[in-house]
């Protein structure tokens, strides 16, 4: 039974109050957390832009499901060059940023570079032994 | 910016629960949207009583719907969250008649319909 709204609430308090209610979709909420940040961080690229999927699927050379897709909440996380695609279709990019931990919960942006597809492939981001080493892994 | 649901709004969130990835789709959409307000330079789909900007928004996985939202011209850094509607297309006939119900779903009282473009 869903909680009824007394008088005007934002999106934030109807969320958290059919949150409440509703136990399965809490549950699936918090599972796809990771994939949901993803998914709001290409949606505001598109939605700044003010383009469709089919605009934004021309601009990548991607079919509008794979756009669908890579914006659902669910399924896989995808790769960074995807991203850059993406990004590049809403006329954006993305870049490297530099974050200091100053507590487990709290952290700062200390630097930030914008990077385009030859400089992605330059630092060779991709190269997943090579990034665990350098994290100490 | 905020994001104010209309009855037609909660309506159509209190039934999109039942299904967590479709609501997860809308609501990650409309928090996509509160972080970023009416495209920059975009342009509505329509205009009611010469005043309020209608926007439509594509959220992901969930087909055809569109997420309608006015804009409130008095207070721009809140949208009134209209709800979802079938995605028109770019048919004059479908922008009319969403932005019109979505109009007064969000409480505009007879709305007179400019479509865009």
């Amino acid at each position: 039974m869903v909680a009824k709204p007394t008088g005007l609430e934002t999106f934030e308090e109807a969320d958290r109050r059919l949150r409440a209610s509703h136990p399965k979709a809490e549950a699936f909420l918090n599972r796809t957390a990771q994939k949901r940040k993803i998914s709001e961080f290409l949606l505001r690229a598109r939605y700044r832009a003010g383009l469709r999927q089919v605009e934004v699927a021309k601009n990548a050379g991607m079919s509008k499901s794979q756009v669908s897709r890579l914006e659902d909440v669910s399924g896989p996380v995808p790769d960074i060059l995807t991203v850059l695609r993406y990004m590049t279709a809403c006329k954006a990019t993305i870049g490297l940023v530099a974050i200091k931990s100053i507590d487990p919960d709290h952290s700062q942006i200390v630097d930030a570079i914008p990077l385009n597809v030859s400089e992605l492939a330059h630092v060779n981001l991709l190269d997943a032994p090579k990034l665990e080493e350098a994290a100490g892994g | 910016m905020k994001l104010r649901p209309t009855d037609r709004a909660y309506g159509d969130l209190e039934a999109l629960i039942k299904r967590p990835r479709d609501y997860a789709n809308v609501s990650a959409a409309v928090k996509a949207i509160g972080g970023v307000g009416p495209p920059p330079g975009g342009k509505p789909i329509a205009v009611v009583n010469d005043q309020y900007d209608v926007y439509t928004y594509e959220p992901p996985g969930t087909g055809s719907t569109v997420i309608v939202l006015i804009w409130d011209p008095d207070d721009p850094g809140t949208a009134v969250f209209a709800g979802l509607w079938p995605d028109p297309d770019g048919s004059r006939r479908a922008t009319k008649r969403v932005a019109a119900e979505a109009a007064s779903a969000a409480g505009v009282v007879d709305p007179r319909v400019f479509v865009s473009g």
